[in-house]
C-alpha cells in the first residue's frame, strides 16, 4: 500500500486529474498484489455507485439545479439579501443559514454543498466574490448540515458502533449551531477584510421583509414540507433528494410557471453533467479503499495508538489529529465504516462517552471532504465555481479553523454535546 | 512453506456473537496448521456486499463469506428453500436439512458448475420474530403493518404470506424508518434486534420463530483447489466445528438480549405459531417450492 | 462521420437525462406508495440500476465538455512544453486504465451473469456492464479530444 500511496501522490502532485489520480494509484494495488484479479478492480467501480445513501448526492443536485431554473432560487435569495442586506458577506451568511436549514432534511454534506454552490455561486460572483471564497463558503458551511439530525454520518457511525441513533441525533443539534454561529462570525471578519460589503446601510424594514417573505413562501416551505415529510414517516432522509426535485418541478410548473420543456431539459443535462464529475470521483476512490481494507491499514493505526496514550483528553486529540488525517484522503462513509469498530473501543476503555465520540468522530470525518487533497466537496465546489481546488482550499482555512474550534469545545466540554440526549432520553 | 491468508468477510458487526465463532474458527485452523493458514475477519461488509464478496470469491480472491441460502439460489434456486419460513423448528432441525442427500446435490451444483466452495452450512443466527409497535398475535394482526425485510422474493413473499405488508429497506434504515413512521416494524433475530438498538423505537417481540437463519461459509473454488490437500480437510473441519458450538453461543447471547430488551421496556408476545405455519403455506406455493420440501421431508423421515 | 458523433453525443446526453428522471422518479413513487401501503419493493433496485449508468454516461458528458478537475500548482510553473508532455502522459495512462475496465469488465460481466437484482430478477451484470461500456466512450472522447489538440498545435506552429 506504500507504494499505492506515493504513487497517487506523484499523479496527483503532477496534475493528473485527481479522479484517475485515485483510480489508477488504486489499481497499481491490484498489480502488486498477487491473487488480486482486475476485475475486482471494476467491481468496486461498480459498486460505489450501488448504495441507496449515495443516492442523495445525485437527486440533490438534481434538486439544487431545478430551484435555480424554477424560480425559486431567485426568489429565495431576495429574501434573504433583504434579511441578511446590512451584515458584511450577506450572501456567504445565506449559505451558511441556508445549511442550517436544510439540516433539518438533508443528511448529505457533499449534496448540500453542491445543491447551493449551484444556487448561489453565480450571485457571489456576480457581487465580486472571489470564486475561491465562495467555494470555500459552500463547502465548509455544508459541514452543518452533516451534523444537525438527520445525518447520514451519524447513522452510520451508531449501527456499526451499536450506539444509540436517537442520542446521537439530538447530541448533533447544538454543535451544529455553534458551527452555524461560528462560521457566521468567520464570515464576518473574512468577508469585511475582503471588501464584501454589506448591500444596504440601514436594517431592512419589515414591510420589505414582509414582501420578499410572501413571494419566497414555496421555496421556504420546501425545507418544512421536507421536515414534515420526513417526521411524518412519509420518506426517509435518502429519500428526500427525490421529493425535493418533484417539489421544485411543480412549483415551477404549477406556481411560478417559469419552468419549459426547454429549460427542463437544460437542467436535466446540467444534473448528469455535474453528477458525473462527482460521482465518477467517489466511483474510482472505491478502488483504492479496496487496497486499504484488503492490507487491514485501519488496524495497524489503531494498535499503534493504543500504545501511545491512556490519558482520555490525550488520547483523544491523537484520535482527532488521526481522523483529520484520514478523513482527507478517504471517503467518509469508508473512513466511518472502517474506523468506528476499530477507534470506538479504544476510546470508551478510557472512559469516553461514545455519543460525544460520535458527533466529534463524524464532524472530523466529514471535515475530510472539503480538504485537500481527496475533498469530494472541496472538487466539487471548485468545479461548480470555475476555481482551483487549491484556491479553495486556501480560502477554507479560517473556516475551518472555525470549526476545529467547535470540535474543540465539544471534546473539552463533553456536556455541550450531551445535555440535550440526556435530556431526552435521561443518562 | 508458504503462509495462506484467508480473508473471512461479513456485513455483521465486530460485536456479532458469530463473528466470535468466526475467531475461533481462524484460532483453531492457525493452531492445527502451525500457522500456516491464517484467516483474518472483516466484519461490517468492509471487503463488499456479501453478493460482493461472493463474486470476488468466484474470481479467485483469496475471501470467504458468510451467506444466507437466498444468496446461493442466485446460483442453484433450490438451495434458496432453506431460507423459507418453517422450514425447520430449530436448529437442529436446520442441521438435518443441511445433512440430507438433496442439500448434498446443491453443494455439489455450487462447486462444479458455479465455483462456490461452501466449507460448512451449520452456521446459525437464531430465529427471526415480528417487531412491532402493537401486539401480534395472529397472521391477521399483521394485516396492514409494514414490516421492513430484505428484498429478495422468499423474504418478501414469506412475510406478506404471513399477513404483513413487506417493505424493501435497507438494515441500517430501520430504525429510523420505525422512528419517524415510514414503516411500522421489521422481522429480524435478536442478535441484529439489539445491536442496532431497535428497543429504543419497537415495543413488542412477537416470537413467531418464523425464519431460522441458517448460514453457511463459502470460498471460491479457485483459491481453494490452490490450497494442500491437508489443509483444505482442516479448513473444511474447523469450519464446521466452530459453527456447532457457535450456535449454542448465539442460542445462549439470543435469551440474554431477550431479558435485557424486555427490561428496557420491550414486551414478549406468545403468538399462534400453527396459525402463521399455515399462513405461510403460500409462499410454498408461489414460489414453487412445495414440491421439493417433501422431497426433503420424505428424506428426513417426517 | 461528424454527424453519427455528433448523434451519438446527443442520445448518450439524452438517455442519462431519461435516466436520471426516472431513478427521481422511482424513489419518490416508492415512498408515496410505501406510505400509501402499497410498496414498490422494486423501485429502489431499479433506481440503483439505473444510477450506474447515469454516473458513468454523466462522466463522459462531462470530460467531453471539460477536463475533469487536477491540482495544478507546481504544474503550472514548468516550462509549456513539460506541461504539454505531462498532459499527453495522462491521458495515455488513463486510456491504459480505461482498457483495463474494459478488458476485465467485459468478462466479470458474463462470468457472474448469475448474480441478480434480487427484486428484479434481472442480472446485476446489467449494472457491471455500464462501466467498461462508458469506458470505451470516454476513451473515444479522450482520442479525439488528444487529436483536436494535435490538430491545434500544428496550427499553431505553420
Ligand atoms: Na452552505
Ligand atoms: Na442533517
Amino acid at each position: 500500500m506504500g507504494l499505492v500511496v506515493v504513487v497517487f501522490f506523484i499523479f496527483l502532485l503532477l496534475g493528473m486529474p485527481v479522479a484517475f489520480a485515485i483510480g489508477i494509484s488504486g489499481t497499481v494495488f491490484f498489480a502488486t498484489t498477487p491473487g488480486l484479479p482486475y476485475t475486482i478492480v471494476v467491481q468496486n467501480v461498480v459498486r460505489s455507485t450501488q448504495s441507496f445513501t449515495l443516492l442523495a448526492i445525485p437527486l440533490f443536485i438534481f434538486a439544487g439545479n431545478l430551484m435555480n431554473n424554477t424560480g425559486l432560487t431567485t426568489r429565495l435569495i431576495k429574501l434573504a439579501n433583504s434579511l441578511t442586506g446590512h451584515m458584511y458577506g450577506n450572501l456567504a451568511q445565506v449559505s451558511c443559514v441556508l445549511s442550517t436549514m436544510m439540516g433539518g432534511v438533508s443528511g448529505s454534506a457533499n449534496a448540500d454543498a453542491a445543491m447551493q454552490c449551484r444556487v448561489l455561486g453565480p450571485s457571489m460572483t456576480k457581487r465580486g466574490y472571489r470564486k475561491g471564497y465562495s467555494a470555500a463558503v459552500n463547502g465548509v458551511t455544508s459541514l452543518i448540515t452533516a451534523t444537525i439530525p438527520p445525518s447520514m454520518g451519524l447513522i452510520i457511525y451508531g449501527s456499526v458502533g451499536e450506539v444509540s441513533i436517537g442520542r446521537l441525533f439530538a447530541a448533533g443539534i447544538v454543535p451544529g449551531i455553534m458551527m452555524m454561529i461560528a462560521l457566521m462570525i468567520t464570515i464576518r471578519y473574512t468577508a469585511k477584510k475582503n471588501g464584501y460589503m454589506p448591500e444596504s446601510k440601514e436594517k431592512p424594514s419589515l414591510g420589505d421583509v414582509g414582501k420578499a417573505f410572501l413571494e419566497s413562501i414555496w421555496a421556504l416551505m420546501f425545507p418544512i414540507i421536507l421536515l414534515f415529510g420526513i417526521r411524518m414517516g412519509i420518506l426517509t432522509p435518502s429519500e428526500s433528494g427525490a421529493f425535493a426535485a418533484v417539489y421544485a418541478i411543480f412549483v415551477g410548473v404549477f406556481i411560478y410557471k417559469e419552468l419549459t420543456w426547454e429549460r427542463f431539459k437544460l437542467t436535466l443535462k446540467d444534473s448528469i453533467r455535474d453528477i458525473g464529475i462527482i460521482m465518477i470521483l467517489v466511483a474510482l476512490s472505491g478502488i483504492f479503499g479496496y487496497g486499504i481494507v484488503y492490507d487491514r491499514i485501519p488496524q495497524q493505526m489503531a494498535e499503534i495508538l493504543t500504545g501511545i496514550t491512556s490519558d482520555p483528553i490525550m488520547l483523544m486529540f491523537i484520535v482527532v489529529s488521526m481522523l483529520v488525517f484520514s478523513g482527507m484522503f478517504v471517503e467518509t462513509t469508508v473512513v466511518t465504516l472502517l474506523l468506528t469498530p476499530i477507534l470506538l473501543p479504544v476510546v470508551t476503555r478510557v472512559g469516553i462517552d461514545p455519543v460525544q465520540f460520535g458527533v466529534v468522530m463524524m464532524s472530523i470525518v466529514t471535515m475530510g471532504i472539503i480538504t485537500p487533497p481527496v475533498g469530494i466537496a472541496l472538487y466539487t465546489t471548485s468545479n461548480i465555481m470555475g476555481c482551483k481546488p487549491q484556491e479553495t482550499a486556501k480560502e477554507s482555512i479560517p473556516f475551518i479553523i472555525a470549526i476545529l474550534g467547535v470540535i474543540t469545545l465539544c471534546i473539552l466540554f463533553p456536556n455541550l454535546v450531551l445535555f440535550i440526549p440526556n435530556m431526552i432520553f435521561g443518562k | 512453506d508458504e503462509v495462506y491468508t484467508l480473508k473471512m468477510s461479513t456485513q455483521l458487526n465486530e460485536s456479532s456473537p458469530m463473528v466470535q465463532g468466526f475467531n475461533d474458527w481462524a484460532d483453531r485452523v492457525k493452531e492445527r496448521t502451525n500457522g500456516k493458514v491464517i484467516i483474518e475477519i472483516f466484519p461490517s461488509a468492509q471487503l463488499g456486499s456479501d453478493e460482493d464478496v461472493i463474486e470476488q470469491a468466484i474470481q479467485g480472491v483469496n475471501v470467504a463469506v458468510l451467506t444466507d441460502g437466498g444468496r446461493m439460489a442466485n446460483y442453484v434456486n433450490d438451495i434458496g428453500i432453506i431460507g423459507m419460513p418453517y422450514i425447520a423448528a430449530n436448529y437442529d432441525e436446520l442441521l438435518a436439512i443441511t445433512e440430507t442427500s438433496v442439500f448434498d446435490e446443491w453443494v455439489d451444483e455450487l462447486s462444479k458448475e458455479n465455483g462456490i466452495r461452501v466449507l460448512s452450512f451449520n452456521w446459525y443466527d437464531g430465529p427471526r420474530h415480528f417487531l412491532t409497535n402493537k401486539p401480534i398475535t395472529t397472521p391477521a394482526d399483521l394485516s396492514g403493518v409494514r414490516v421492513r425485510t430484505p428484498g429478495a422474493p422468499v423474504w418478501s413473499e414469506s412475510v406478506a404470506a404471513m399477513g404483513a405488508t413487506p417493505i424493501a429497506m435497507g438494515w441500517t434504515e430501520t430504525y429510523n424508518g420505525v422512528q419517524s413512521r415510514a414503516i411500522d416494524g421489521a422481522e429480524a433475530q435478536h442478535t441484529a434486534t439489539y445491536g442496532q438498538r431497535l428497543f429504543e423505537v419497537l415495543s413488542y417481540i412477537n416470537k413467531t420463530e418464523h425464519f431460522q437463519l441458517a448460514n453457511g461459509i463459502i470460498v471460491g473454488e479457485k483459491w481453494f483447489n490452490t490450497l494442500p490437500e491437508e489443509y483444505q480437510t482442516i479448513l473444511v473441519e474447523e469450519c464446521r466445528a466452530a459453527a456447532a458450538s457457535n450456535a449454542r453461543l448465539v442460542e445462549q447471547i439470543a435469551d440474554e438480549y431477550e431479558d435485557k430488551m424486555v427490561e428496557e421496556g420491550m414486551t414478549v408476545i406468545e403468538v399462534d405459531k400453527e396459525a402463521f405455519r399455515k399462513a405461510a403455506e403460500a409462499a410454498y406455493d408461489k414460489l414453487g417450492f412445495s414440491d421439493l420440501r417433501n422431497r426433503i421431508y420424505e428424506e428426513l423421515g417426517k | 462521420m461528424k454527424k453519427i458523433y455528433s448523434t451519438f453525443c446527443r442520445l448518450e446526453e439524452v438517455i442519462a437525462s431519461i435516466f436520471l428522471s426516472i431513478v427521481t422518479l422511482m424513489v419518490f413513487l416508492s415512498a408515496v406508495a410505501r406510505t400509501i401501503k402499497y410498496p414498490i419493493n422494486w423501485a429502489q433496485d431499479v433506481a440503483l440500476l439505473l444510477f450506474a449508468w447515469v454516473v458513468f454516461l454523466g462522466a463522459d458528458v462531462a470530460l467531453r465538455e471539460a477536463d475533469f478537475v487536477s491540482v495544478d500548482m507546481f504544474v503550472a510553473k514548468l516550462p509549456k512544453k513539460l506541461q504539454n508532455i505531462l498532459y499527453f502522459l495522462w491521458y495515455f495512462i488513463i486510456l491504459v486504465f480505461l482498457g483495463i475496465l474494459i478488458r476485465y469488465g467485459v468478462p466479470l460481466s458474463l462470468e457472474n451473469s448469475k448474480r441478480l437484482f434480487q427484486t428484479l430478477g434481472i442480472s446485476y451484470s446489467w449494472a457491471t456492464m455500464s462501466v467498461p461500456v462508458c469506458s470505451a466512450f470516454m476513451m473515444l472522447t479522450i482520442i479525439l479530444k488528444l487529436l483536436n489538440k494535435i490538430k491545434r498545435r500544428k496550427q499553431v506552429d505553420s
